[in-house]
C-alpha cells in the first residue's frame, strides 16, 4: 500500500464532464452507451484517454454513475500521469480505479503496480499489488 | 242615400287599397333586411384551380410494419404525389411513430418529407426532431430513412440531449442490431458530450 499525492487541485469536484470521441453508440433497449475511437474524458484539469469507454447509469435516475475505460488508458492530471490497461471512473465516489500494469510517472520518478485507486477529492492515490518504484538518479 | 253610397264606395276602395298597401309593406321588408356578405369565402380562385389540378390529401394517415415487426404510423398536414416520379409523395409537416418489437418507441417530426415507397426511402428535411422513448431528443436538418427497416441516417450534424447529457455529433445513424434487434443510435463523425454531474 503506497500513498501518493496525485493530481493538481480539488476544484474538479462538480466541474462538467466532457467526453469527446469518434463515435458513440447507444443501445435503446438497455440504454448502455459506448464511446469508441480515441475517447478523451475531461473534467477540470483531469484527462482520461482510452480507445473505448462504456457509460454506466445509476439504477434509479438517468444520472451517469460510472465511466469504464478499457483498451489501454492514460490518465493525466496536472503534471502527474498514469497508464494502465483499464480505468473505472466512478462519478459518485469520485474515484478512479486503474488496473493492469499501472505505471505512474511523477516528474523523474516512476512507480508501477497492479492496481491504483485515485481519490479525486483529496488528490491522493493508493497503489497496491507488486508496487515497484524506479528512482531516476539526477544526471 | 248619398251618404250610404259614399260609405260603400269608400269601403270597396279600401278593400282594394289596404291589401295593396300590405303587399307593398311586406315587399320592402326584404329590401330593408341587413345585407349578408357572401363575398369572401376563404378559397381563392387560384387555389381552387391548384387543388383541382393536383390531387392533394389533407391529413393523410399511413400505417405499416417493417420486416422485423416494428409498427410504423405516419401522418402529415398535407401530402401530394410527385408528378414526375410515380410512387413518390411529397408531404408537409410529417409526423412518424415507430413502435419497436422491444417496446422502445421512436417518433420523427419534420417540416417536409419526400416519401418514395418503391425506392424504400423517406427523406425528412427541415427542423427534423427525433425522440426516443428512453429520453433522447435529437435535432438535425435532414434525415434519410428506410421505410421497411429501422435504418436511418442524418444528412448532417445532429444535436442531442439525453440521459448521457448534451451531445453534438457529425452524423447520426439509427440501426437495428441484427442479433438482438435492439435499436442502436450511433453518433459518428466526431462526438462531443457535456454532462453536468448532479451536485
Amino acid at each position: 500500500q503506497t500513498n501518493i499525492a496525485f493530481g493538481a487541485n480539488a476544484e474538479n469536484q462538480n466541474a462538467p464532464v466532457e467526453v469527446t470521441a469518434d463515435s458513440l453508440s447507444v443501445d435503446q433497449k438497455n440504454g448502455t452507451a459506448i464511446f469508441t475511437g480515441n475517447v478523451v474524458i475531461g473534467q477540470g484539469t483531469l484527462r482520461l484517454a482510452a480507445p473505448r469507454v462504456l457509460v454506466v447509469y445509476r439504477q434509479d435516475s438517468q444520472q451517469i454513475s460510472r465511466l469504464e475505460a478499457t483498451g489501454g488508458v492514460t490518465l493525466v492530471d496536472g503534471d502527474d500521469a498514469a497508464e494502465a490497461e483499464s480505468a473505472d471512473y466512478n462519478l459518485d465516489t469520485r474515484t478512479i480505479v486503474m488496473q493492469g500494469s499501472v505505471l505512474l510517472t511523477q516528474g523523474p520518478s516512476a512507480i508501477t503496480s497492479d492496481r491504483m485507486v485515485v481519490n479525486l477529492d483529496d488528490n491522493t492515490a493508493q497503489m497496491t499489488g507488486r508496487v515497484k518504484t524506479v528512482l531516476q538518479q539526477g544526471e | 242615400m248619398l251618404r250610404d253610397d259614399l260609405y260603400s264606395q269608400v269601403v270597396s276602395w279600401l278593400k282594394v287599397l289596404l291589401p295593396l298597401a300590405a303587399l307593398a309593406l311586406l315587399s320592402t321588408l326584404f329590401m330593408l333586411s341587413s345585407k349578408v356578405e357572401y363575398g369572401d369565402i376563404p378559397v381563392a380562385q387560384r387555389d381552387l384551380a391548384n387543388r383541382a389540378s393536383k390531387q392533394q390529401i389533407t391529413a393523410p394517415y399511413y400505417t405499416g410494419a417493417t420486416d422485423d415487426g416494428a409498427l410504423v404510423s405516419m401522418t402529415a398536414t398535407a401530402a401530394k404525389p410527385d408528378p414526375d416520379a410515380p410512387g413518390r409523395v411529397s408531404a408537409d409537416g410529417l409526423w412518424t411513430r415507430i413502435d419497436l418489437s422491444d417496446g422502445t418507441v421512436l417518433t420523427f417530426r419534420a417540416d417536409a418529407a419526400t416519401i418514395d415507397e418503391p425506392e424504400d426511402r423517406a427523406d425528412l428535411t427541415g427542423n427534423v426532431r427525433i425522440e426516443s422513448s428512453n429520453g433522447y431528443v435529437m435535432l438535425t436538418e435532414g434525415l434519410r430513412s428506410s421505410m421497411r427497416a429501422v435504418a436511418a441516417e442524418s444528412m448532417g450534424p445532429v444535436k442531442a440531449t439525453g440521459p448521457a447529457g448534451k451531445l453534438d455529433a457529425g452524423k447520426l445513424k439509427i440501426t437495428a442490431d441484427d442479433a438482438s434487434g435492439a435499436v442502436q443510435l450511433v453518433f459518428t463523425n466526431g462526438v462531443k458530450l457535456v454532462y453536468e454531474p448532479a451536485t
